[in-house]
């Protein structure tokens, strides 16, 4: 059984809980990294061609045709794109300034359009196709190609139900919080909704952050035992499985590499899309989802 | 924030595309067949989207499962939409109005509507593709 102590969990610090990670009566998850990812499990055709400041490929999945190109400019600005199913989806990033922009229109004339579920199905699974051909050009500090990949990130997490523009100005300070430090330990994680507000009782969970079971379901417990079925509102609930706060969906959890940021805004999405009965964004969570795209874009690789 | 982005998107895109496939437009590698952008019907009827909307919410508000399948565009089972009801009800959602509609610019028999929906306390624009399907014009959430 796992038992926090209700009152020492009751201190937050940036939204993370101090002193209470390992402190259980029974076992916690165990953290089995990596093991989300595999050759087998990747969809699709993926060509790459990877250079110092270009990034350029394509990616079939079934009759759907995608391409992407990710460049940095003179200025030392990225422009990454990706093109699917009549949309072109932009992202301006300048990593001196900490600004960056996202912009999806109709690639034929240039129109508002909106992502449909078949196009965000399409982007999740461009983004796990993405990951290990990338990772290793990420780690050895391509830009375009970590520019392409968070890209991937945020474009496959990308509400269907949220226009396809945003921009933002981050500052680390107030911008993001890493929890690079609390990999593998529980924090709490909050969202916001009629019953609660922001870290009230029944809106505050404690996730264990990382890889647990690749990209293997959620389990929730309150105490007694680890169950996939969501039992929000017991108090207080922890819970655990497919790299939760991890930013994107899902896990991809290559032992390669690739964009591993978890942050305590992503956290916070995943508790509001998982906690709310859904396992695919929804409306009610987009605030969250358009506070994890300056963690996606800037916020440190955790490995 | 919006003049610098303004003028990424004129010199920035233009800069870095430079070295990528230029500014016309044309994407290297080859863009793909437009299989999605091709219309699929005629063109959406805004004001009979904008009422789907409406009644997509009101049905929502009203905890009336027959009236949300109806105008649901995904099939609903009666746990869908107490989940659905669930939701809204958790957020204290309410509509406010419709602020947008405009017919989609990859697919014209497809209707963009915004929705204005207070919850949590406060207004937010939500984004629904609504399509027309056996007659009848359906809200993709």
């Amino acid at each position: 059984m796992i038992k926090l102590s209700a009152m020492a969990c009751a201190v937050l610090v940036g939204g993370s809980l101090m002193g209470c990670a390992a402190e259980s009566s029974a076992p916690a998850p165990t953290p089995t990294p990596a093991s989300g990812g595999s050759a087998s499990s990747v969809q699709g055709t993926l060509t790459v061609n990877t250079s110092d400041r270009i990034v350029t490929g394509t990616y079939q999945l079934g009759q759907d045709l995608l391409t992407f190109e990710s460049a940095k400019s003179a200025g030392g600005a990225y422009a990454t794109k990706i093109v699917a199913r009549g949309i072109t989806l932009t992202t301006l990033v300048d990593d001196q300034a900490k600004t960056a922009s996202f912009q999806g229109l109709a690639t034929d004339g240039g129109g508002e359009t909106a992502l449909a579920d078949a196009d965000h199905a399409l982007l999740v699974q461009f983004e796990r196709a993405l990951v290990p051909q990338l990772a290793d050009a990420v780690k050895a500090g391509n830009g375009a190609a970590d520019r392409m990949l968070r890209a991937a990130t945020v474009w496959g997490d990308w509400p269907t139900t949220m226009k396809l523009q945003h921009e933002l100005s981050a500052e680390q300070s107030r911008g993001w919080t890493s929890l690079c430090g609390s990999m593998y330990t529980a924090v709490a994680a909050s969202w916001d909704d009629q019953y609660g507000g922001w870290w009230a009782s029944n809106t505050t969970v404690y996730p264990y952050i990382g890889d647990y079971n690749g990209d293997g379901p959620t389990y929730w417990s309150n105490g007694t035992s680890w169950l996939t079925s969501n039992i929000i509102h017991a108090s207080p609930v922890y819970e655990y499985g497919s790299c939760f706060g991890r930013c994107g969906g899902g896990c991809t959890g290559w032992t390669s590499g690739g964009v591993h940021v978890y942050t305590q805004d992503c956290t916070n999405h995943d508790a509001c899309v998982r906690n709310n009965g859904h396992t695919t964004t929804d409306y009610y969570c987009n605030d969250q989802f358009a506070s994890t795209t300056d963690d996606a874009t800037f916020a440190g690789n955790c490995y | 924030m919006g003049s610098m982005v303004d003028r990424w998107f004129v010199g920035g895109v233009c800069a870095v595309a430079l070295a990528l496939a230029g500014c016309d437009g044309r994407a290297s590698p080859p863009a793909p067949a437009p299989s999605a952008s091709a219309a699929k019907g005629p063109d959406a009827d805004l004001e009979a989207a904008r009422d789907a909307v409406t009644r997509y919410f009101e049905a929502t508000i009203a905890r009336d499962c027959a009236a949300l399948t109806r105008v649901r565009a995904k099939p609903t089972t009666p746990e869908q939409c107490q989940t659905t009801f669930d939701d809204a009800q958790k957020r204290g959602a309410r509509f406010e109005a419709i602020a947008d509609a405009k017919v989609d610019a990859r697919d014209r028999s497809v209707a963009l509507v915004t929705a204005t929906v207070a919850y949590s306390g406060k207004s937010h624009a939500v984004l629904l593709r609504v399509t027309h399907d056996a007659d009848a014009w359906k809200v993709n959430d």
